[in-house]
């Protein structure tokens, strides 16, 4: 029986740490395929981030109300997968809230112009040819779903590479695969320096939403990265891990489970764990 | 295939964690061959002087910490540099390495470490996590490996970057 070698690297990339472990039996196998991982994710990061001026989705902010713009295919199929989302959870999935993210300060405004945006995701229109326009001007932001694409990617890439079992972690945004089962940790909601073992994963995405970094206090009021459907932050003392087949689907449903309840992320494929502060062990979330 | 029976670990015995989770991806060594394979390395370490650091500070509007850079000399053309960089709870040592053009070619993490500074050894503490759940034990747990849950962002990295491809302007070019 070969003995497996594991190496286990992380990088900074997607505006987070990225830690990929991979096992195999070749040590320079795995360096390969862990590198061509980074690459996909590299590429993930330079095609969605908001914070980019060359990226995709900083060129659709900018010229897409006025012309069509083409995008990479990668960018086309986050884009198709949000707005089925958002149809699908009536709008509590919502990659236009990036208004108020840039208002609550969890954002830079990217636009010159002080330009009333006044869209929301119905005028995000997906063209022939890979391109988007949008009928009224609106800020697309695609961070919650960005980096559970990028894991996903990352997977198949390592899989790609003969990789045998493994797990991406994109900060906190995970996906294991292979026959090897990954104990996984959630920080405890109210003291984020304190873990529990919560699951055991082989194959599957898991991702957690929870405010313990994210919360901050704008003109007096306290507001999270988390846009319910009337425009207020969802302020929430709880973590939420949502699994899913997919990594893409569990980072999404995070904030649909928030917003509409288990239910409705079960109904689009998610299973829902909630931890509160007062709890030790996560509980899944029954219809 | 299905996962979701195998979700939940059995809830009667309850490991805490240590106060400070720390975890190392890779020595510099090894982290020299990551970004850099089969090359050699010659020690080229800079002593930061005071104007430097103003330059450097200036240049950047990031604080210059460290005094002394290591950096090393790549046989293949140039530079492996270790860096750190302390956030609120985390404190992160970091490998860059820059092509011969002084372009940044590939970052490796290679310690990360975490400290909240809770009382978790304190008995005193540790009471409010125990007690309430029938059959719970209260263990420090030094496997952790994988964390579900927004992590920190990479702010501080992002910066420290900034500030050593300012220093390899100033000093190294």
């Amino acid at each position: 029986m070969t003995q497996l070698s594991e190496i286990r690297r992380a990088r900074p990339v997607l505006g987070t740490l990225v830690e990929i472990t991979a096992r195999g039996t070749s040590a320079e196998q795995l360096a390969e395929a862990v590198n061509a991982s980074f690459t996909e994710i590299q590429r993930v990061h330079d095609l969605m981030s908001f914070h980019e001026r060359g990226s995709d989705i900083s060129r659709v902010n900018r010229l897409a109300h006025r012309i069509p713009v083409r995008v990479h295919p990668w960018t086309w199929r986050v884009l198709l997968e949000a707005r089925n989302l958002a149809r699908k959870s009536r709008g509590a999935f919502n990659i236009t809230v990036a208004d108020r993210l840039v208002r609550w300060g969890y954002l830079p405004c990217p636009i010159s112009t002080r330009a009333a945006i006044r869209g929301d995701w119905h005028d995000v229109r997906l063209l022939p040819g890979h391109r988007v326009r949008l009928d009224r001007r609106v800020l697309i932001d695609l961070g919650g779903i960005a980096k559970g694409f990028a894991v996903d990617l990352a997977v198949a890439a390592l899989q790609r590479h003969h990789v045998q079992s493994g797990l991406v972690n994109a900060g906190g945004d995970l996906r294991g695969f292979g026959s090897r089962r990954h104990v996984v940790h959630l920080r405890h909601p109210a003291y984020p320096g304190v873990f529990l073992p919560a699951f055991e994963l082989d194959s599957g995405a898991l991702a957690t939403s929870a405010a313990y970094f994210a919360q901050r206090v704008w003109r007096g009021r306290r507001v999270a990265p988390v846009v319910s459907r009337t425009g207020r932050p969802s302020i929430t003392a709880t973590s939420v891990t949502v699994a899913a087949r997919t990594c893409m689907r569990a980072d999404a449903l995070t904030k649909v489970c928030l917003l509409n309840g288990s239910s409705a992320a079960r109904r689009l494929g998610g299973r829902a764990f909630v931890l509160a502060a007062e709890e030790l062990s996560p509980r899944l979330l029954a219809a | 295939m299905d996962v979701f029976n195998k979700w939940l670990l059995p809830a009667a015995a309850v490991i805490v964690a240590p106060s400070a989770y720390a975890t190392q991806y890779l020595t510099i060594e090894q982290a020299q061959q990551a970004i850099f394979p089969g090359a050699s390395f010659t020690p080229a370490f800079v002593k930061i002087t005071d104007e430097q650091k103003k330059q450097i500070e200036r240049r950047t509007d990031v604080n210059v910490r460290i005094r002394e850079q290591r950096v090393w000399r790549v046989s293949t053309g140039g530079y492996f540099i270790v860096d750190e960089v302390v956030g609120k709870h985390e404190f992160i040592t970091y490998a860059i390495g820059l092509d011969a053009a002084g372009a940044v070619q590939q970052i490796e993490v290679m310690d990360y470490r975490e400290s909240y500074g809770y009382e978790i050894r304190n008995a005193e503490w540790r009471r409010q996590f125990v007690g309430k759940h029938a059959g719970e034990k209260f263990k420090l747990d030094e496997d952790i490996k994988n964390i579900s849950g927004a992590t920190l962002s990479c702010r501080h990295i992002t910066d420290g970057v900034k500030r050593v491809l300012a220093l390899y302007d100033i000093a190294l070019k």
